[in-house]
């Protein structure tokens, strides 16, 4: 093929066009295409992390719910608890509480006295402690005692019975010296 | 034939060169070329307009549901500890020891030949109880009928616990004899250990 023979002006001229060009294309991608590439690239990004975010929180917010529809029996349990439990420190109402209730059986006389506090381990109870308390019951009926101690750790779910001692005296038969250790979960 | 002369050779010339100035072609094809970039150009840009869109709409959810999600978490979390609590103290309630059964279970098992002098008892940990029975057993042999008890009441405690041992501490011949249903008999003083493990069969 015989290309026409092109004059110098011709070819300074096609040099300027191919210069243009290139000037174009790097204009183009460098200032335009670039840039945006680059900001799609950051978005895409951005929303693949945001989608990763929400899907994430929506789990949680489903979880939350669940975990609050879940635990509907419990914080009913826990304000059932938290209901037996009087505000007031309980070396003021628990041995009254104890005295009236074996008096209201037949034992009058019984008296309570606060061994100690202790905190209690279990998960979830850093709020509340156990208080032990030494009882001493005057001379008295066994039957009656043990009847009457028997209904109140079937009454008071967070109350227990550590220890209990029974002695009988061949001075009086009809009466025994009994002693107990309770412990009561409180706040 | 009449000849043809054409007169105007160079300026056709100069026209034909004029259009083929590569300058000219150049700068056209330039213009082509910028046009179809142009076009691409706007293309992307919608095309990241609906991306930066989309993004923004995201922002939004996020602001509605990072909020939600940090309430939920806390939710989450006092959920967690209130099931945690009410599962402790339900275990604690539970886990206690009732002293009434096993107290209706000496009662029952104390045949009119034991008489019961004292009793002490304790719950050494969650799950074990030990208790001390004294006592005097009377009749033609004593510490036979004293060992006799300390079965029976063995046996009967096995129905309500896991494991229940037992052995006497102490059992001696009584030098005062026992008087039963207006009968005198001899006597033996005992004192038996026993220890409850506390989950049911």
């Amino acid at each position: 093929m015989n290309l026409p023979k092109l004059s110098k002006d011709q070819t300074q001229k096609i040099i300027l066009s191919l210069m243009m060009f290139a000037i174009l294309i790097y204009g183009y991608f460098q200032f335009l295409l670039g840039p945006l590439a680059k900001k799609d690239a950051a978005n895409i990004k951005a929303v693949a992390e945001l989608e990763k975010n929400i899907s994430e929180a929506r789990r949680s917010v489903r979880l939350g719910s669940n975990a609050v529809e879940s635990s509907l029996a419990a914080t009913a349990t826990m304000r059932q608890i938290d209901g037996m439990i009087p505000k007031e420190a309980a070396i003021a109402w628990f041995p009254p509480k104890v005295s009236n209730f074996f008096d209201k059986r037949g034992v009058p006389k019984v008296t309570v006295k606060l061994r100690g506090t202790e905190k209690v381990s279990a998960p979830g109870l850093q709020e509340f402690k156990n208080f032990s308390w030494d009882v001493a019951f005057p001379p008295a009926n066994f039957i009656a005692v043990i009847t009457a101690l028997h209904q109140l750790e079937n009454e008071d779910p967070l109350l227990a019975i550590n220890t209990i001692s029974v002695q009988s005296s061949p001075d009086n038969p009809d009466n025994q010296t009994i002693s107990a250790a309770f412990t009561i979960l409180l706040k | 034939m009449p000849l043809h002369i054409n007169l105007l050779h160079e300026e056709q010339s100069k026209v034909v060169e004029r259009k083929r100035d590569p300058l000219k072609l150049g700068v056209l094809a330039l213009l082509v070329v910028a046009m179809a970039f142009y076009g691409f150009y706007l293309k992307r840009s919608l095309e990241s307009k609906k991306i930066a869109d989309n993004l923004t709409g995201l922002k939004t959810e996020w602001a509605t549901l990072s909020t939600k999600a940090a309430t939920a978490q806390t939710q989450q979390t006092e959920a967690a500890a209130i099931v945690a609590a009410t599962a402790s103290i339900e275990k604690i309630i539970n886990g206690r020891f009732y002293w009434g059964p096993l107290f209706t279970d000496i009662f029952q098992g104390t045949g009119p030949e034991i008489q019961l002098t004292s009793f002490a008892g304790g719950v050494r940990s969650p799950e074990s109880v030990t208790f001390e029975l004294k006592g005097i057993s009377a009749g033609n042999e004593p510490r036979a009928v004293a060992e006799r008890f300390r079965q029976s009441m063995e046996d009967k405690l096995r129905a309500q616990y896991s494991t229940v041992t037992s052995q006497f501490n102490s059992l001696e011949d009584s030098e005062a004899p026992a008087t039963l249903d207006g009968k005198k008999l001899s006597a033996a003083t005992f004192s038996i250990g026993y220890q409850l493990t506390l989950t049911k069969p």
